[in-house]
């Protein structure tokens, strides 16, 4: 619908843009992009690809490192490692970084393409990732929302720092399919736009393995959010920041429904993570579950459909095993275990658990009101819980108050990164051909 | 007495076994006995016709001899070559102490009867019951085997606390049975286990049930007899047996000038080579906890003895068996290569390791911080990376340069080539090799890619080409037949199809097109080196030419036509006379001091000293609670 405003009135494509972000904040799960390609001119034989999405990105840039320094309400210092002191040229190379489709194998992924702004810095279309050439990914994007406060990454929790991070999903055949660290780098190495750029950020350093990550790394630190209407309420002792219900729901979550055993809250600050790995059994019924006879499938906003699973499992790939923690220890007890997520920003973040099978957050208090999924491994913390409809409706309406109050400003910043590889104008960018430079040789002649 | 008694009942199982009885014990089935009973149903091999590794040092221990006098297991093996059991007196199991015993005693027989083992050989035999086998008990057993010149000696300990360190040192786990009421029985439950130490204390071999016979040990005793005496396993420095050996600071001298043929190691600005680095690179090149299980090192697919590659697999084999897609490349003069990997997706050595580091196929682990984690994690390990690294420390790129540091060392020239064709000493190589260097570098145009030039030779031009070698493998296009060879030197033809049949699907290899995405670049492999190429059998990327010949054969019909095969690749119609000269001229490729290259690796720290057990690598979290 956008698409054919911007063509009546290209100037205000901003308008559209933040009419539509307006939307996404009022309901959380709305897609904010309006996809497909400008078909002006569709019918010349010199016409170009180019897509709608990317014209109405004009966001404007944010003092990210600002927000670092001083993070929001209701979260302690960024932790910043000492071998890579953050800088406003680091954060700016970083968010080019992450922007850039370059980085994998037939340029057509990026970091943003699973991690996308505007939808919670994940993806709330499907429940596990889409990687290179609509490859299967096992698991469901998690935010980069205060990404910077996490002890273990992944949800297996296999990484420890940001800076190494990167290179899971830089050489998965399934994600961003790179063959080699090496390929990335003399990619990078050969590009124009990147000239400088690192030997800026990193005092000589050209581009390599250590200061690719430690740039993303630099980057991801700033999307720290918070100052929510909970932080208000809670750490800024503004009585009429949250609901009469969302009240109620802090009082279940740090009570009897027994949440903040693993998703903490402090005195001074929340990261609402233990940053520890649990069964609750999710994972353990995904192995072991048969599934039901349908399944429901939305086919549009708001219009789903049941349809019987031999039908999705004769168009689909076989389940993949996912035995979480154990996958890294090699130990049985850490069978199906995951890292406790932030619920910060839980509200846009859908949908939940890491494979994605959660739609709602009702759906996700309602499987911890039931005990979790329960397994000989299930946390000992995980319990029926008795909770009432209304007791239910409250936790959700506590969840809803733990969005932070700068997403807008982050979003936009977002936008205003330059997308590596587009330019707006140049009829050249879809085809441009961008070898790794390991490709054939001038001479080979002979 | 309770021990006469006992002992009696000892006694009678061991003369039941030595009659040859079955034992019927409390079950209706009678077990059937030991192959050790009985005649060795097969020739062992030859005296001295095979090896005997030390397995480990044969630990020490406090325990009490026949008079109850307090000695050290050293004390008693002596300097004698000793077979050393480990049993109970009260053992009703045919199969078990008795069986031990019963051999035990045939040795002895044969002991006596041979003046040679008499002499050098020395039977023990421990009890790990020393509530109930007193020194009196053991000097009952004694007694009955002390005429003789075989030595046969009855030890026991003063304690379960004395017992237990030797019980866990030679890796004996005891359990005493209950009965239905949950009452302690005289019955221990065990894995027989009788050691071969040989005078350096070092264990040669460990018996079980299934192959615990008397003629098989004093085959093994003779042949240690024969064998000059082996390397001592252990962390300190050792010497080599032959070879001269390289420590880190020779390895990097033989750097500053560069073997005959080749030039000047090039070397990253800031990854200037120590001998710090080399030694660190060196340890974790050999370091099995660098996998995600601690069973996979670099070395385990890059053999020293093997021509840092494999000679016994076309592909390679990773952790817990998996299957690798490609050969093992060579790791000689890896240092002068630009390309990595058979595809060439790699530029840097510092940057190669993290492919089989991360690959589920080959040591399996699963993240960056896995293994930088554990390696913080390891006390031998502990601020070396500073040391050698100062302003870094340990980081995925450091990891990647000390490696790199001791590959660069592992140069190889001054073959024989290269003193006749550098050094011009005319007799270095024969006249059929330099016929066939003739060839080599002209009707058979193979230089045109492995480059020979004015002052050196590295033997690549490193590229990358389709000879139509994985053209034909992406195409299933096989000879009826391959070679396999069952044993050494025992060489079958087998039907393609019956291997096929028992086969995994060979995954698909597009070589550089993988990496470019260039459909022009399909099928396309490095160029590798060919120095060492003796050495480094089988060929191609998937190690499917398993010698020189064939190699040469594949080029003389031209490799297999497709549409990408590279332009200098035809048929060469070369004789059969020609064909020789050049695999005469491949032969005279290998370095002057491969052995100490070798003896150099055999003499490296291999981690995991002691077996020490790691705990898998979590990435260490303090607890938020």
């Amino acid at each position: 619908m956008c698409a054919h405003t911007i063509m009546a009135i290209r100037s205000k494509k901003w308008l559209c843009a933040t009419l539509l972000f307006a939307l996404a904040l009022a309901d959380p799960v709305i897609v904010l992009a309006a996809p497909g390609d400008y078909r002006g001119g569709y019918d010349t034989p010199d016409y170009r690809t180019q897509s709608e999405d990317l014209l109405m990105r004009k966001g404007s840039a944010a003092d990210l490192l600002g927000a670092v320094r001083n993070p929001p309400l209701g979260l302690p210092q960024v932790p910043i490692p000492a071998n890579n002191p953050i800088s406003a040229t680091k954060i700016k190379l970083g968010r080019k970084l992450f922007f850039d489709r370059r980085l994998s194998l037939n340029n057509t992924m990026s970091c943003a393409m699973c991690h996308i702004p505007e939808q919670g810095f994940t993806n709330n279309e499907i429940n596990t990732a889409v990687g290179i050439e609509g490859r299967t990914v096992r698991r469901n994007t998690p935010t980069s929302y205060n990404v910077a406060y996490l002890k273990r990454l992944f949800w297996d929790g296999r990484e420890t720092t940001l800076e190494h991070q990167i290179w899971a999903p830089l050489l998965s055949h399934q994600e961003m399919g790179n063959p080699s660290p090496g390929a990335v780098i003399e990619k990078i190495r050969a590009l124009p736009d990147y000239r400088g750029l690192f030997q800026a950020a990193f005092e000589g350093r050209g581009v390599s393995m250590e200061t690719l990550g430690m740039a993303l790394a630099s980057y991801e630190r700033t999307l720290v959010s918070a100052d929510s209407p909970f932080d208000r309420w809670y750490y800024g002792k503004q009585d009429k920041a949250i609901s009469v219900s969302a009240k109620r729901g802090f009082e279940l979550f740090t009570g009897a429904a027994g949440c903040s055993a693993c998703h903490k809250i402090g005195t001074a600050s929340a990261l609402f993570t233990d940053n520890a790995m649990h069964n609750t059994g999710v994972g353990y019924a995904r192995t072991m579950q048969t599934m039901p006879a349908t399944r429901k499938v939305t086919l549009a906003p708001g219009i789903s459909v049941d349809v019987p699973t031999t039908i999705i499992n004769s168009v689909g790939d076989a389940r993949l095993a996912d035995l979480g923690l154990s996958e890294v220890t090699q130990k049985p007890t850490d069978r199906w275990k995951y890292r406790t997520p932030s619920l910060r920003n839980v509200a846009l973040t859908a949908p939940y658990m890491h494979d994605g099978s959660m739609a709602s957050l009702g759906e996700v208090v309602e499987f911890y009101n039931q005990g979790g999924f329960f397994n000989e491994s299930i946390d000992s913390r995980i319990h029926p819980l008795a909770l009432t409809k209304s007791q239910r409706a409250d936790l959700v309406a506590f969840l809803m108050t733990l969005t932070g109050s700068n997403v807008a400003t982050l979003v936009d910043d977002a936008f205003a990164a330059p997308v590596g590889d587009w330019r707006e104008g140049d009829p050249e960018w879809a085809h441009s051909a961008v070898r790794n430079g390991l490709g054939r040789h001038e001479e080979d002649t002979q | 007495m309770k021990a006469s008694i006992a002992m009696a009942g000892g006694l009678f199982s061991l003369l039941l076994a030595a009659t040859g009885l079955a034992y019927a014990g409390g079950d209706n089935a009678t077990p059937a006995l030991a192959p050790g009973y009985g005649a060795l149903g097969f020739v062992p091999p030859a005296v001295g016709s095979y090896e005997l590794p030390a397995l480990k040092m044969a630990p020490n221990g406090n325990v009490l001899d026949e008079s109850g006098k307090q000695v050290s297991l050293y004390q008693v093996f002596g300097d004698k070559i000793v077979v050393f059991s480990f049993i109970y007196s009260t053992c009703g199991d045919v199969n078990g102490c008795p069986l031990a015993t019963f051999v035990l005693n045939r040795l002895k027989k044969r002991m006596d009867a041979d003046p040679e083992l008499g002499a050098n050989v020395r039977l023990v035999t421990i009890s790990f019951d020393p509530e109930h086998d007193t020194p009196a008990v053991m000097r009952l057993y004694a007694a009955n085997f002390k005429d003789g010149a075989g030595q046969w000696r009855f030890l026991t300990t003063a304690s379960q606390q004395q017992l237990r360190p030797i019980l866990d040192s030679y890796g004996q786990r005891i359990q005493r049975e209950v009965d239905a009421s949950g009452q302690a029985t005289n019955t221990f439950s065990h894995v027989l286990r009788v050691f071969l130490i040989d005078r350096q204390r070092q264990i040669r071999n460990i018996y079980a049930v299934s192959f615990l016979h008397p003629d098989l040990v004093v085959n093994d005793i003779k042949t240690i007899l024969r064998a000059p005496p082996i390397i001592a396993r252990s962390s300190s420095k050792v010497a080599t047996s032959a070879a001269t050996k390289y420590s880190p600071a020779k390895l990097l001298a033989r750097l500053q000038t560069p073997p005959l043929g080749l030039p000047p190691m090039p070397v990253p600005a800031d990854n200037a080579l120590s001998p710090i680095k080399v030694a660190l690179g060196r340890k974790l090149f050999f370091d099995r906890r660098l996998s995600l299980n601690q069973t996979v090192s670099c070395a385990m697919c890059h053999i020293p003895q093997q021509g840092f590659t494999n000679n016994e697999l076309a592909t390679s084999v990773g952790i817990e068996g998996r299957t690798v897609r490609r050969n093992a490349p060579t790791l000689y003069n890896v240092g002068y290569k630009q390309r990595l990997f058979h595809d060439g997706r790699e530029t840097a050595l510092r940057r190669q390791i993290w492919g089989p580091l991360l690959n589920h196929n080959e040591m399996g682990n699963v993240a960056v911080g896995q293994i930088i984690g554990k390696i913080r994690s390891l006390q031998d390990y502990s601020n070396q990376f500073d040391q050698a690294f100062p302003t870094r420390g340990l980081d995925m790129e450091t990891l990647g340069m000390a490696i790199a540091s001791y590959e660069r060392t592992l140069v190889s020239g001054n073959s024989p080539f290269d003193r006749w064709y550098y050094g011009g000493e005319k007799g270095a190589v024969s006249q059929s090799a330099k016929r066939g260097f003739g060839l080599f570098s002209g009707k058979a145009g193979c230089s045109a890619c492995h480059s020979v030039g004015k002052r050196h030779a590295l033997f690549t031009d490193q590229r990358l080409h389709n000879t139509g070698i994985g053209y034909a493998r992406s195409m299933a296009i096989e000879p009826p037949t391959r070679k396999v060879e069952v044993a050494p030197g025992v060489v079958l033809d087998v039907a393609t199809s019956i291997m096929r049949s028992v086969s995994g699907q060979a995954p698909a290899d597009l070589g550089l097109y993988e990496v470019t995405q260039d459909p022009a670049d399909r099928w396309k492999y490095t160029t590798p080196t060919l120095r060492n190429i003796a050495l480094t059998a089988p060929y191609m990327h998937d190690g499917s030419l398993p010698t020189l010949r064939d190699v040469i054969e594949f080029y003389n019909r031209g490799g297999v036509a497709n549409e990408e095969l590279d332009t200098r690749i035809h048929p060469l119609h070369l004789r059969q006379q020609e064909i020789d000269d050049l695999v005469a001229f491949l032969s005279t490729l290998t370095g002057d001091d491969v052995g100490a290259l070798v003896g150099d690796a055999s003499s490296a720290p291999i981690g995991d000293p002691g077996g020490a057990a790691t705990d898998g690598g979590v990435p260490q979290v303090t607890r938020a609670e």
